[in-house]
């Protein structure tokens, strides 16, 4: 291939300027004429039945112009439909008569301030029930606990297995057993920017919805799922932070009602508070390990997982699904099962999240790697060489493995940090133990696990000016996927960076994307773009070689213009353009390039391999993989973690944008330091959350952030535009035990429960004081 | 009921009436239209809300509109007014330590704080500063690296 001129360049946002003046508009800096402002009323209880709701007051209030409750008449009542059956229940609708965790809706305000808003909700007036609530997923299941919803007995909503190989033999065969639980926490994403909805429903009905969404079209989807209403939905291109949670709809349906009822525009911007103490959770599991060796490799390995979901079935079981894939598939091994079931709780409910279960397998099964080295006497990476998955692979859940770097990441990251001598450091007697530790992760790039569709379409276009317009479905939550799309259309034209403009997020005027999650728009979104691009240039060169009497392969494109190679001779590109369409002989012929791609993914099914029931499916377009090591300080005589070091070695596949994409990896350390340290929603007796504040929930500072050092190893993968994979999540799945395993080192003591405070250390290093 | 105060903002005065409850921030991005400030919390604990009173960085979501009237208040509006960019502003764009950008304006009002104070901080200086920001999308590593970037290009001008 030849030298590229613009994918691999380290670049900033094409969005910087409006960011660091202020000036990029974010939805909550909105504000339209007429606006109402929207305050949502929350159940205290975890569970119970609501009997009555006497709005009178609140309604009477001046400046309040209406309010809906779950026991409102006319309130649309359409189970959410979700997507593929065998991850979904319609279990929820936009309000509920039943609450079934602390925080849940159950009324909202429409009024002329915020200020008023909230005095309204305190004039609302709701009667429970009260019920009992269960908040372990241990305690639901149990005969005679409260039942969620009618239809899940013993509250599980849904069971998996899968079983390949013959795991009974595999355990006889065994030289070593290891048997080991871990249990995850349910943490938060404090994407700095709160969900917000501005919805406005004019005169005709037609519905709008300015949205913090980083999937556009499946939000449109969700909301029509909800109300029969299909809206526009708008996403600036300035959005503050994803992270997954800006791909679930909110209470977007709602805004929609109170726009329809009171004939004015309605912003919702939700509260700090409300995101930290009542939104979505991550999904906590509980993670029973059993595993078999000999002779240094993997014989037998065995899983038994619950994971806890919310009142409400929300992703949990999705994310259970698509975590267990990777925890099957990240080593070889003959003989492997894994049994789970998804429980419902009183507890929040628990949705997509960067990683989307993956990062808390990852966690469960490094540290369990890393306790079987240990016992075994074997150099944690000497071990996982002998046993990771590799390129050309088919592993136990049917991911065809087309590129990875694995093998070199580890080796890398092992020289970068002097792996070999520092492991050989004498640790005992300090009072500030150093540790280094380990750990290696896999994920998914673009997923048909649970929507079964993961298609990209894209547009290229000339504008009046010359410029190149790009319309993509695709988002940009900050991760700067609009640059790299903008980036590998330059490339495939061969014109400068900024020669592109990309138009995004607009429903009514953009082509489909299934959206920004799971790792995809650089690999399949790219793609879309890369063969829109390639499309436009045909047509352009077909065109201005007949204008300019010559052949397409002696044409190029610089500054706007149709260059003759090697000449001055040249055409404008609008100019090329306009000529065309004036002498074009049919309708249908235009100078638009169309881009779509489907990377040929297979959905994730049932089937039976040798009689034995499983799941199978090469769903994702393809997979990236990371080597961490984490170097820590532990005092010894308090527990308290110092995070020295990381060190990050990555396979993303092609790297578009090595700026942005380092700036990823940066960033998902800083939440895998807080989900390994400190991090965890505390509930009381009641299922309330107890620290809905940055300063009770503590995300790791600049003071407690280590120094990183984060280096790519590229490979090509065969489906990414110029061989690209996706950078947005891999940073995140090995840093929580990277830091396990560097505690360890540090300590002997193997905590198995995140987030491994410095309480759980003290006490582990001082059973007898405990 | 409504006081009518001055507020001094970017070098211009604006008068404005306000309840006696609503914070700087609030009438920052309500009253004055000047939404570059970031609500990430209202409770003083992500500094996304950050602007400079008095040559001090402060969470504006925690100084009640009435207590600034009579101070000089500086917002990231104030830093490009020239139709340039700040050189903090520059060296943001140019490390690359610009993701989501919300974080963005209460990260550089504290760098100016910073660096109007004390023009060659050392990387401590710098993590300390900015130790009441919270950058989920790129943890420190870029944001350490922009300031410090930005601190040795005003020195360099300034010679």
């Amino acid at each position: 291939m030849s030298k590229l001129k613009t994918v691999g360049k380290p670049t900033p946002r094409i969005e910087s300027i409006d960011l660091v003046t202020g000036e990029g508009k974010f939805v909550d800096d909105m504000e339209l004429e007429g606006m109402l402002h929207a305050k949502i009323l929350r159940s205290p209880h975890a569970h119970a039945k609501i009997l009555s709701i006497d709005k009178e007051k609140a309604t009477s209030l001046s400046g309040v112009k209406a309010v809906i409750t779950a026991l409102d008449k006319d309130l649309p009542r359409i189970p959410f439909p979700g997507f593929a059956p065998h991850v979904h229940i319609p279990d929820q609708r936009v309000l509920n008569d039943t609450v079934r965790y602390a925080g849940e809706p159950v009324a909202i305000v429409a009024a002329e301030s915020v200020d008023l808003a909230q005095q309204a909700l305190d004039l609302i007036d709701v009667n429970y029930e009260v019920l009992p609530a269960v908040l372990s997923a241990e305690e639901a299941i149990k005969p005679g606990a409260p039942q969620l919803h009618e239809e899940a007995k013993n509250n599980i909503a849904k069971t998996v297995k899968i079983e390949v190989g013959n795991i009974d033999e595999g355990f006889k065969r065994a030289e070593h057993v290891f048997e080991e639980t871990f249990s995850t926490s349910p943490y938060l994403a404090c994407e700095p920017e709160p969900y917000t909805v501005l919805a406005n429903v004019d005169k005709d009905g037609k519905c709008t919805v300015w949205s913090t969404s980083q999937a556009p079209f499946f939000l449109q989807t969700q909301i029509a799922g909800a109300l029969n209403i299909k809206p526009t939905v708008i996403a600036p291109p300035w959005v503050g932070g994803g992270f997954g949670r800006k791909t679930v709809m909110h209470d977007d349906p709602l805004v929609i009602l109170l726009a329809q009822k009171t004939h004015r525009p309605v912003k919702l911007t939700y509260t700090r508070e409300e995101h930290l103490g009542a939104l979505d959770t991550n999904l906590p599991l509980t993670i029973k390990l059993k595993t078999g060796v000999k002779g240094n490799r993997f014989v037998a390995r065995y899983a038994d997982v619950a994971a806890r979901a919310g009142g409400y079935l929300g992703q949990a079981h999705a994310m259970l699904l698509y975590g267990l894939c990777h925890w099957a598939s990240l080593y070889r091994c003959p003989n492997v099962k894994l049994e789970g079931k998804t429980v419902y709780s009183n507890n929040r409910i628990t949705s997509a999240l960067r990683g989307f279960g993956v990062p808390m397998f990852m966690f469960a099964l490094e540290s369990h790697v890393d306790s079987i080295s240990s016992q075994l006497g074997v150099d944690p990476i000497d071990f996982r060489l002998r046993n990771i998955v590799r390129e050309g692979d088919t592993t136990p859940t049917g991911f065809k493995i087309t590129t990875c770097g694995l093998e070199r990441c580890i080796k890398k990251a092992a020289e970068l940090t002097g792996w070999r001598k520092k492991r050989r450091l004498r640790k005992t007697g300090q009072e500030r133990r150093y540790g280094i530790g380990l750990a290696v992760a896999m994920q998914p790039c673009g997923s048909k696990l649970f929507e079964d569709v993961d298609i990209s379409y894209a547009e290229a276009k000339v504008d009046d000016d010359g410029i190149i317009v790009i319309s993509t479905g695709c988002a940009d939550t900050g991760a700067g996927s609009r640059t790299g799309l903008a980036m590998i259309a330059a490339e495939e034209l061969g014109v400068d960076l900024r020669d592109i403009r990309i138009i995004s997020g607009d429903t009514s005027k953009i082509p489909f994307d299934a959206g920004c999650y799971a790792s995809r728009t650089t690999v399949v979104g790219g793609q879309a773009v890369r063969l829109a691009s390639a499309e436009l240039k045909r047509k352009l060169f077909k065109a201005a070689s007949r204008l300019m009497k010559t052949k397409s392969s002696k044409l190029e494109i610089k500054n706007r213009r149709v260059y003759l190679k090697g000449s001055k001779r040249s055409k404008q590109l609008a100019e090329i353009v306009s000529k065309y369409q004036q002498t074009k002989k049919s309708a249908s012929s235009d100078f638009i390039g169309r881009g779509s791609y489907d990377p040929a993914s297979r959905k994730l099914r049932a089937t039976k391999i040798r009689g034995k029931e499983t799941l199978w499916g090469d769903w994702a377009a393809a997979h990236s993989f990371v080597a961490q090591v984490a170097e820590v300080k532990v005092d010894i005589k308090t527990g308290q973690t110092n995070l020295l070091k990381m060190t990050t070695v990555a396979d993303s596949g092609r790297v578009i944008n090595p700026l942005m994409a380092t700036g990823s990896l940066e960033g998902a350390i800083e939440m895998g330091c807080g989900f390994a340290l400190t991090e965890e929603p505390a509930i009381d007796e009641k299922g309330q959350t107890v620290n809905p504040t940055f300063l009770d929930y503590k995300y790791i500072t600049s003071l407690d952030y280590p120094v990183t050092e984060t280096v790519f190893l590229e490979t090509l993968s065969p489906r990414g535009a110029y061989g690209a994979k996706g950078a947005g999540e891999v940073g995140l799945p090995a840093v929580v035990p990277a830091i396990a395993n560097a505690i360890f080192n540090a300590t002997d003591a193997r905590i198995r429960e995140m987030p491994i405070t410095s309480e759980k250390i003290w006490k582990a290093i001082n059973p007898a004081k405990v | 009921m409504k006081h009518n105060v001055t507020l001094t903002v970017n070098g211009r005065p604006y008068e404005v009436a306000v309840e006696p409850h609503w914070t700087l921030l609030d009438v920052l991005r309500n009253q004055l239209r000047m939404t570059g400030t970031k609500r990430g919390c209202g409770t003083g604990e992500c500094g996304m809300c950050t602007i400079v009173m008095d040559g001090k960085a402060v969470n504006s979501c925690l100084v009640l509109a009435m207590q600034a009237e009579g101070r000089s208040i500086v917002t990231i509006e104030g830093l490009s007014e020239s139709g340039e960019l700040d050189p903090i502003q520059q060296a943001f764009v140019d490390t690359g330590a610009i993701a989501c950008g919300f974080c963005t304006p209460g990260l550089i009002m504290s760098a100016k704080a910073l660096l109007d104070e004390k023009p060659n901080p050392d990387e401590k200086d710098v993590r300390e500063t900015i130790a009441g920001n919270l950058c989920r999308c790129l943890g420190y590593t870029k944001n350490v690296q922009a300031i410090l970037l930005a601190a040795k290009n005003i020195r360099r001008r300034k010679r």
